[in-house]
């Protein structure tokens, strides 16, 4: 594979965006010793005891029934959450970035290098990625699945950048790196003119979901159709897809129908969706559900009557300004067409979807 | 409490006296007082033991088949029988699609292969499904051995599986299908019945009735409707249960006095009747055992889970504001009893 990196305009993305430091390689292998205890281990490495529950999550094949009984020898692999466990041997994993360190961490390549793949996502999207969701997420682990089956020869990694709104541009964009994931593809076919049609190549979907509009059950908002949402506001978290509210000649932001604000987090959303500050927020059902139960607001949010407000599937993205961004592409359909082949895209999903449901049955 | 059917060969004369398909007009009937569904039924078919063509029509109004509400207004389909059948159904067909679907023939009228259209459910669900929003390719596979249906829509070889009762899944002791799989919307709605022989003193006006007696219905064929809502007849041990392997070995046990009666949805049960000759030995209680859905379901661990759940539901919803969905459940119902009979 040649260079994926456009080194001029890295520079100068680096340089407008300032200084920044390179974020330490994060994660690893942990060889149990004698007397060790996953409290322990989580406390020191993570400075963090509650976490012991992500380590046995991460490594309940080597581990087995019961967390209490680890044996001398046992190699765990820890994951990176919050820029820790930082010094294992082992640091090829998943490494910890924020956005102003993302572009440094990324070495300018010259035709001379070869870098391996790098992939782009971020936290908070349960149940799809989130660094302390068992191997990071159910969609985090289908691609690194995917990425190991198809086997690129310069190697592949996953970086986390927690600002959904700097993936497309200019990380993406700019080729700083190669990959992002997961991202909600619009019909092409009818807006050919969205940002995303415009600008991103998709893979083959990942999995699919429905987006839904969640409600203050004490404003009981229906959707049943277009015109019911006239006049509402509505909230969904910055750097998230816009073109559903236009999709299907629906035009709610186009012509001003819709309010539709976007805060930083998915907790913003739900608060003022709380305070009656907005009519819905709309997401997709797992993660919407999921944050329901986080936050505590079962009984006073709920999903809106009538019907879903989209149909989406979940794509990992190249942008077409990227140099390979048709060979990226192949190169994770490849991985995803083995995957399914032999049966470890339906195992994990299989172990992913059994826990959600069990939580959000339990909770 | 009286029996259907004493003489089919009355019923038999009565249909085929029923006016022409060709000139038969759909009628509205506003319910009077002290009027059933079996005499609305003898009133326009002449035929009592058809009175459920009038809970399929009118299932959006009726709760319950037995409580016909005075001033209710009902549509009295066509009399069965004589339609010529014709379909603008697009047939599925097995391919690699991107919905799968799975279902088991011999099922009459529902699924079966030698049905016109494949069943009256196969259509319903081809239909529904031509309706579905964010549309996506569709394909069937026909495998008569159910026994393995489950496990493959597990595993996610197809998509989804059809037709599937509902077991209760609201108490604790959730069925371990409630767990797995996502039901659907009911496809169609199935009246089941107490058949008993002829003569016999049986009584069924209340749960309790049954108390202490026997009855039979197919291995294989869910039993959920036995014990739901508060009936316990089976895990409290109130009744027994014979299951021998097909429904035609229920009637021989039923004629032979080993059971009380067999419980089955109307269809099975005229079908293997009509079958083993035993119109006129053997007619089902008037009080139905219940009403029970028929179900398209898909592994709650599938990639599109709830998304292809929603495509049907919603392609359902839809197929059932258009006079479409009563134009196949009554047109199929025809054919049953043109077989029936």
């Amino acid at each position: 594979m040649t260079t994926r990196v456009s080194a001029v305009l890295a520079v100068l993305i680096a340089l407008s965006m300032g200084t920044a430091t390179a974020a330490a390689a994060c994660g690893g292998t942990y060889t149990v010793v004698r007397g060790d205890s996953l409290t322990e281990i989580a406390n020191e490495l993570y400075d963090d005891a509650r976490k012991w529950s992500v380590i046995y999550q991460t490594n309940v094949d080597r581990i087995g029934d019961n967390p209490e009984r680890i044996t001398v020898g046992t190699e765990l692999t820890l994951t990176c959450i919050d820029g820790l466990p930082v010094g294992l041997d082992d640091g090829r994993g998943a490494r910890d970035i924020d956005a102003r360190s993302a572009l440094l961490e990324v070495p300018f390549a010259s035709p001379a290098t070869r870098e391996p793949i790098a992939l782009l996502t971020a936290d908070d999207y349960r149940p799809f990625t989130d660094r302390t969701l068992p191997g990071g997420g159910m969609y985090t682990e289908i691609v690194q699945r995917a990425m190991e089956a198809a086997a690129p020869e310069d190697g592949f990694a996953i970086y986390w950048v927690n600002d959904w709104a700097s993936h497309h541009e200019p990380l993406l964009s700019n080729a700083l790196l190669d990959l992002g994931f997961p991202w909600f593809k619009p019909d092409c076919e009818a807006d050919p003119t969205t940002y995303r049609c415009e600008n991103l190549v998709f893979s083959d979907p990942v999995f699919e979901v429905l987006t839904l509009m969640f409600v203050n059950t004490s404003n009981p908002v229906a959707f049943t159709e277009d015109s019911d949402l006239h006049g509402k506001s509505l909230c969904r978290p910055e750097g998230y897809s816009t073109f559903i509210f236009d999709a299907d000649g629906r035009n709610w932001l186009e012509d001003d129908l819709v309010t539709v604000d976007m805060p930083k987090t998915i907790e913003a959303c739900f608060e003022g969706l709380v305070a009656r500050r907005y009519d819905g927020v709309i997401l997709n059902e797992f993660t919407g559900r999921e944050k329901i139960n986080a936050m505590g607001l079962r009984g006073q949010v709920d999903v809106g009557g009538g019907r879903p407000i989209a149909i989406d599937g979940l794509h990992i993205v190249a942008h077409k300004a990227h140099p390979e961004a048709d060979e990226l592409i192949a190169l994770v359909n490849a991985g995803l067409a083995r995957i399914k082949e032999d049966g470890t895209y339906q195992r994990t999903i299989d172990a992913h979807m059994a826990r959600i449901w069990a939580e959000l049955a339990g909770s | 409490m009286t029996r259907l059917a004493r003489s089919l060969a009355a019923a038999i004369i009565a249909v085929a006296a029923a006016p022409a398909a060709a000139e038969c007009v759909t009628a509205r009937h506003v319910v009077a007082p002290g009027e059933t569904a079996f005499s609305i039924a003898e009133e326009y078919y002449g035929a009592h033991e058809t009175w459920s063509l009038i809970f399929y029509a009118n299932v959006e109004a009726l709760s319950d088949p037995m409580e016909l509400a005075a001033g209710t207004e009902l549509t009295i389909p066509c009399p069965p029988g004589g339609q010529a059948f014709t379909t603008a159904t697009t047939p599925l067909r097995p391919d690699e699609a991107d919905m799968r679907l799975l279902t088991g023939g011999a099922l009459p009228p529902f699924t079966d292969r030698d049905w016109p259209v494949g069943g009256m459910v196969t259509e319903l669900v081809a239909a529904a499904l031509e309706e579905m929003p964010a549309p996506v390719t569709v394909s069937l596979d026909w495998d008569d051995d159910r026994s393995g249906h489950l496990e493959a829509l597990a595993v996610n070889d197809f998509d989804m599986g059809f037709p599937w009762l509902k077991p209760g899944c609201a108490g604790p002791a959730d069925h371990v299908q409630c767990g797995n799989f996502h039901f659907s919307d009911p496809i169609v709605e199935v009246v089941s019945l107490l058949f008993v022989r002829d003569g016999a003193e049986l009584v069924f006006e209340a749960d309790t009735d049954l108390h202490g007696k026997t009855l039979c219905r197919p291995a294989g064929v869910a039993t959920y409707d036995l014990d739901g809502e508060g009936r316990r007849w089976l895990s409290a041990g109130h009744v027994a249960l014979a299951q021998p392997a097909t429904a035609g070995d229920c009637f021989d046990l039923l004629v032979s006095g080993e059971v009380d009666a067999v419980a089955l949805n109307e269809f099975t049960g005229w079908t293997t009747l009509a079958e083993r000759g035993l119109m006129g030995e053997v007619a089902p209680l008037e009080r139905p055992l219940g009403v029970e859905g028929l179900h398209v379901i898909i592994s709650k661990r599938h990639w599109r889970g709830t998304t292809h759940l929603y495509r049907i539901n919603e392609g359902l919803a839809r197929l059932k504001e258009s006079a479409r969905y009563d134009e196949i459940v009554s047109r199929h119902l025809g054919v049953f009893w043109d077989r029936v009979n």
